[in-house]
């Protein structure tokens, strides 16, 4: 099967603030109408990645390239093919919704008839037609998240980079956007979305990269990612289960019912280093073994099962369960 | 660049207060200051000669004219620390615009404010005041673009310095009262000791002062020194704008 041209591509991408390296050679690439997701805790370096590729911020090694160009210093012509969402909100309070979007637009150097139409084309999108003359600095949280995110989309980017783009907004809102970014990658935009909301990512990304210390620590589409994560076996037991614990591996968490008295066991199984297939063959070499212990104690297995992990079990056990504070 | 220009000067618009302190406060106080020099005792020139009361305003109104000029330092350098607070400066930086285009855009809006804060004031003080204009009145065009430059260039300097409003009002203080208190905007000239007037001529104020003072006071103003003063405010406008630009970029 022939792979699909990467519409951005970022390779061995590295940047140090001082003695502090942000960003470690870090590499991935988006294909278009592709949603890749950048995953990582406060401080990950998913920001720092974000404004190396959209011109804020000059790598100090490896290469960001857009269809196969390499976007290098301040080429202000690539910039027209980029829409950036950043963090912080990046909105004029003392003008309109639609003053905004006709200011961008003007500064993207869209011609003033198809940016009338296209202004109201992306307030119907991000729901704000209704508002559109309403000072913003009087919009809800939403409503400029909503707004911010418009601005990012005005000039039609080949490329969309969504720096965390929902922080403090309200359920719809949030909902709402994010049926925005699936119906821009359906009509063939690459995008690039930066979070640590977990769920979001999970529902909206095709593929996604877990950065920690500014490197990536794994890759892969949400399946294979999962299935490289830590296992658990999960089992039930009722009679007989005193033999049983003493028997158990120290790593295993016991944890018995007051109720009916049955013993619930949780087993984390190691599987580093082996391959997706050879971790279900040692998935189910370990289950085995683990019945033969049950039978051999003379306990009565109630059930059994090997849990998929999660992704947010994937991210703690990749990223530690430390505070982060950015 | 001239979206930016036209969004910034929307807002200055909407800005009523800025407006108010540009505009208002410099003509209130040339007509308060006016009507009091009448009273005055024996007061003297830049050139040592006694004002008549009607010529006080041919000192007062560009005296206050420079002084307030450099008010926009204040109003600028805000715009500037504004957009970093809202964000939308990082937004324009990865818009398809240099950083040239940028700084200009920003600075033009300020440009125009400052020159039509200029006009209105030389207006009023011949159509209010009765200020003669000299014998060659379009000759206060130049002078007064180019103060207005030196002024806007100046404020763009310091809104790259300053990182906060607290510190932009510290040094627009310091650019408006100390500057124009030992340039001459604040006493005639003539009045300062001869080495603070040979120190004073480190400052835009003091020169745009001078230039002001052969268009409007001298019989036959001197062309090479009216120039050569807005030379010399040309060249305070490129120093501020380079330092306000590799600042910028700096902070890039």
């Amino acid at each position: 099967m022939q792979m699909p041209i990467p519409l951005l591509e970022v390779s061995h991408l590295q940047k140090r603030f001082g003695k502090a390296v942000v960003v470690n050679d870090l590499s991935f690439s988006v294909t278009a109408g592709e949603i890749f997701g950048l995953l990582g805790p406060n401080g990950a370096g998913k920001s720092t990645t974000m404004q190396m590729i959209v011109g804020l911020l000059e790598p100090d090694g490896g290469t960001i390239t857009l269809e196969g160009m390499p976007l290098c210093g301040r080429d202000t012509e690539r910039f027209r093919e980029i829409g950036f969402v950043p963090q912080d909100l990046a909105i004029y309070p003392e003008m309109s919704a639609e003053e905004n979007l006709q200011f961008f637009g003007d500064l993207f150097g869209i011609p003033r008839v198809p940016l009338r139409s296209r202004i109201a084309e992306v307030m119907d999108w991000i729901g704000l037609s209704r508002s559109s003359h309403q000072r913003c600095g009087s919009f809800s949280g939403g409503m400029k998240r909503r707004l911010n995110f418009g601005i990012g989309i005005l000039h039609q980017p080949k490329i969309l980079i969504l720096d965390e783009p929902t922080v403090g907004v309200d359920p719809q809102s949030r909902a709402h956007l994010l049926d925005c970014v699936r119906e821009l990658a359906a009509t063939g935009v690459g995008v690039v979305y930066a979070s640590h909301y977990l769920e979001e990512v999970e529902a909206l990304c095709s593929r996604l990269s877990i950065v920690d210390h500014g490197k990536i620590l794994l890759t892969g589409t949400m399946d294979e990612l999962c299935h490289s994560g830590p296992r658990r076996i999960e089992l039930s037991v009722t009679r007989g289960s005193e033999q049983l614990q003493r028997r158990l591996p120290t790593e295993a968490r016991c944890h018995r019912s007051l109720i009916d008295n049955v013993l619930k066991i949780d087993m984390p199984i190691d599987l580093t280093d082996t391959t997706r297939n050879g971790t279900e063959d040692r998935l189910l070499e370990k289950v085995s073994e683990l019945i033969s212990l049950v039978r051999d104690s003379g306990a009565e297995l109630r059930e059994i099962h090997t849990p998929q992990p999660s992704l947010e079990q994937l991210f703690l056990s990749l990223t530690g369960r430390t505070l982060r504070d950015g | 660049m001239w979206a930016i220009t036209l969004k910034d000067l929307k807002l200055l618009m909407r800005d009523r207060r800025a407006l108010s302190l540009l505009i208002a406060l410099p003509l209130a106080l040339v007509g308060i200051l006016g009507s009091a020099s009448k009273h005055m005792v024996n007061p003297t020139a830049s050139d040592g000669g006694p004002i008549e009361p009607l010529r006080a305003y041919a000192v007062l109104v560009p005296a206050y004219t420079v002084m307030f000029t450099f008010f926009l330092v204040n109003v600028m350098a805000r715009s500037i620390i504004q957009e970093r607070e809202w964000g939308t400066l990082r937004r324009l930086r990865t818009s398809p615009i240099t950083p040239f285009a940028l700084l200009w855009g920003k600075t033009i809006p300020f440009w125009i404010l400052s020159c039509a804060q200029g006009a209105v004031l030389f207006l009023a003080g011949r159509y209010l005041f009765g200020m003669p204009w000299g014998s060659a009145p379009w000759l206060l065009i130049p002078v007064l673009c180019c103060t207005s430059l030196a002024a806007t260039a100046l404020g763009l300097w310091v809104a790259t310095i300053a990182k906060t409003e607290s510190q932009v009002s510290a040094y627009s203080n310091f650019v408006v009262i100390v500057l124009a208190g030992v340039s001459g905007c604040l006493v005639p000239r003539g009045w300062l000791p001869d080495w603070l007037q040979t120190a004073s001529l480190l400052t835009p104020h003091a020169w745009a002062l001078m230039a002001y003072d052969q268009v409007l006071r001298a019989a036959q103003p001197q062309i090479g020194l009216l120039f050569g003063s807005c030379g010399v405010l040309l060249g305070f406008t490129l120093i501020f704008f380079l330092g306000g630009r590799s600042r910028f970029q700096e902070l890039q």
